[in-house]
C-alpha cells in the first residue's frame, strides 16, 4: 500500500500519471489528510527544486517570447491565415482524420476534443483489412530555430522548442512506404519534456526548403542560404495552408492529427520523395512548448501512419 | 549602472528590462512556486511568475528605485498576481476565499539561503540520488531516459523519485528554512 503510494506520488512528481492512477491516488489520499498535505506540499517543493536546478534558459526563453509577443501585434499564423482566406474556406477536414488516429494510437486518449470544424465533415470511409499502420521515427531530421539568437544553430539539441519567434522542422523518410499507397491519415507525434503541454495555437507546414539539421537557423536554412523572410516566413519558403493543429495528447504527448491537406502532403512526398522537405511547426500562443529532439535517446517526434500499400478504390 | 537599463526599459527596451530582473528570477519563480495555488507544478508557477514580470514590463513608470530595490517591488507584483490565481482557484474549487488570501498574503521573494539550502541538502544524497535529482529537475529528461541511464526499473524509478523529493524537502525544512506559504 505503502509503496504503491510511493510509486503514484514519484509519477505524479514526474508529471506522467495517466487518468486512472490519479484518480486511485486521489481515493489514497483522502483518507489521510497528513499524508494529503505532505504529498502538496512535496509538489510545491519539487517546483522549488525544478526553479533553482534548470538554470532558467527555459524559463527566460519563454519570458522572452511572451515580451516580444507583446510587443509585436502582427502574428506569423494570423498572418499566413489572412493571406490564405479563400483556400482554406474550400478545405474538407474528414472525420476519418479523427477516427483513424484513435485507431491507430491505440492506448492514446486525447483528453481535449478539438476546436469544432466550421467544415461539415464527410462521413469515415468503411475500414479497410489491408490497412498497415507504421511509426517512422528512425530515419528523421530535426532542428529548431529562433528568433532571439537568429544565427544560432540548433539542430544538436536535445530539446525542440514553439512558440513566438520559435519554429520546429521536423522532416521523416519514407522510402520504406511503397510508392503509391493510399494513405488514410497521418499524425505526429512530439513528446513533452514538461507536463501537460497545453497546445492551443501551433500549427504545422509544408516546409519548401531543403534546409540542413546542422546549419539551419531562423535567418538560414542551410550554410550561406538565407531563407526568403527569415524565421521561414516567404512564401518561397513555406507552404501557407496549415496541415494541422497541435493538441494535448497522452500524458506528456502532443498529437498534430494531419488533416486532408496534409495526408494528400504526405502521399507526395511518397511518391515523390525529393519534395519531401519536412514540416514546421510553429504558433503564436504567448508560451514556449519543449519538445524531446531526436538526439533526446528515442524520443523524437514520430509520423504514424495509417496507409494501403496499393492505391484501391475508396 | 542602472539608470541606463531603467531608461532603456522605460522606452520599451524588453532586453534591458531582462536584463534587470534576471539576477531575480530563479527567487520569483521559487516564490510562485512555494505560494501559487495547487496543484504547485514548475508549469504553473511559470507561467505565474511570468504574467508578474510581463506586468512588471508594462509598469515602467511606477517603478522608482528611490523607493525599494527593484527584487521587492516585483515580489510585490508577484503577490498581486499570487493573490488573484487563488481568487481563481477558490472559485473553481470551491475552497475558502479567507483561506487562500492568507496563503498570499506570506509571499515573499525567495532568499538566496533557501537555494543555498537544497544545494547543501543535495550534496548529502548519494551519487545516484544527485544523478536522479539533476536529470530530472535540471536537465528535465523523461523518466524512462533517467531510469534507462542510472540502470532502474521505471517503477523504481518513480518511487526513488518521490522518496528523493520528500527526503529533499524535509531536509531544507530541518535546516529552519521550509517555505512557510506551503502550508495554505
Amino acid at each position: 500500500m505503502k509503496e504503491r503510494a510511493e510509486y503514484l506520488l514519484g509519477k505524479a512528481a514526474a508529471g506522467e500519471l495517466e487518468g486512472a492512477e490519479a484518480e486511485e491516488l486521489g481515493r489514497l489520499l483522502a483518507g489521510d489528510p497528513e499524508r494529503a498535505e505532505a504529498a502538496t506540499r512535496d509538489a510545491r517543493f519539487g517546483a522549488f527544486a525544478g526553479a533553482v536546478l534548470d538554470g532558467g534558459r527555459r524559463f527566460e526563453r519563454s519570458l522572452q517570447a511572451r515580451l516580444r509577443a507583446d510587443r509585436e501585434p502582427a502574428p506569423f499564423v494570423e498572418a499566413l491565415e489572412r493571406r490564405m482566406a479563400p483556400r482554406r474556406s474550400g478545405a474538407l477536414l474528414i472525420a476519418a482524420a479523427a477516427a483513424g488516429l484513435l485507431a491507430i494510437l491505440g492506448t492514446v486518449v486525447l483528453h481535449r476534443e478539438p476546436p469544432p470544424d466550421p467544415v461539415p465533415a464527410a462521413p469515415a470511409p468503411p475500414p479497410s483489412p489491408v490497412v498497415e499502420q507504421h511509426a517512422f521515427r528512425i530515419h528523421l531530421k530535426d532542428a529548431m530555430i529562433f528568433s532571439g539568437k537568429p544565427d544560432q544553430r540548433f539542430g544538436k539539441g536535445r530539446v525542440l522548442e514553439a512558440g513566438h519567434g520559435l519554429g520546429i522542422l521536423v522532416r521523416w523518410d519514407l522510402s520504406d512506404v511503397p510508392p503509391g499507397s493510399d494513405v488514410r491519415s497521418a499524425t505526429l507525434l512530439l513528446s513533452s519534456r514538461t507536463p501537460g503541454p497545453r497546445a492551443s495555437g501551433f500549427r504545422a507546414f509544408e516546409v519548401r526548403r531543403p534546409w540542413d539539421e546542422a546549419t539551419v537557423t531562423w535567418n538560414d536554412f542551410a550554410e550561406d542560404h538565407p531563407w526568403q523572410e527569415p524565421g521561414a516566413r516567404g512564401q518561397d519558403d513555406c507552404a501557407h495552408v496549415p496541415l494541422g493543429r497541435l493538441q494535448p495528447a497522452d500524458g506528456r504527448r502532443a498529437a498534430v492529427r494531419f488533416n486532408d491537406e496534409g495526408v494528400a502532403l504526405v502521399e507526395t512526398w511518397i511518391r515523390h520523395p525529393d519534395r519531401n522537405l519536412g514540416i514546421l511547426l510553429t504558433g503564436e500562443a504567448d508560451r514556449v512548448l519543449q519538445f524531446a529532439s531526436r538526439e533526446s535517446d528515442g524520443h523524437g517526434p514520430e509520423l504514424v501512419l495509417e496507409y494501403v500499400p496499393e492505391r484501391s478504390e475508396r | 549602472m542602472m539608470q541606463p537599463l531603467l531608461d532603456r526599459w522605460r522606452r520599451g527596451d524588453s532586453e534591458a528590462f531582462l536584463e534587470l530582473v534576471r539576477p531575480h528570477l530563479v527567487s520569483l519563480r521559487a516564490m510562485a512556486a512555494f505560494y501559487g495555488p495547487p496543484p504547485g507544478s514548475l508549469w504553473e508557477a511559470d507561467d505565474l511568475a511570468q504574467d508578474a514580470l510581463l506586468e512588471a514590463f508594462k509598469a515602467a513608470e511606477e517603478f522608482d528605485p528611490a523607493r525599494g530595490d527593484i527584487r521587492s517591488w516585483l515580489g510585490g507584483i508577484l503577490r498581486n498576481r499570487l493573490r488573484r490565481a487563488w481568487q481563481e482557484a477558490s472559485r473553481e474549487r470551491g475552497r475558502q476565499a479567507a483561506e487562500a488570501m492568507r496563503a498570499a498574503e506570506r509571499a515573499e521573494p525567495v532568499e538566496d539561503r533557501h537555494v543555498d539550502a537544497l544545494r547543501r541538502c543535495m550534496e548529502k544524497l548519494n551519487e545516484t540520488g544527485r544523478r536522479v535529482v539533476r536529470a530530472h529537475y535540471g536537465e528535465g529528461l523523461p523518466c524512462a531516459e533517467i531510469a534507462a541511464q542510472v540502470k532502474m526499473s521505471l517503477s523504481a524509478l518513480y518511487v526513488m523519485l518521490h522518496r528523493l523529493r520528500r527526503g529533499l524537502r524535509e531536509c531544507v525544512e530541518r535546516e529552519g528554512l521550509g517555505p512557510e506559504g506551503a502550508r495554505p
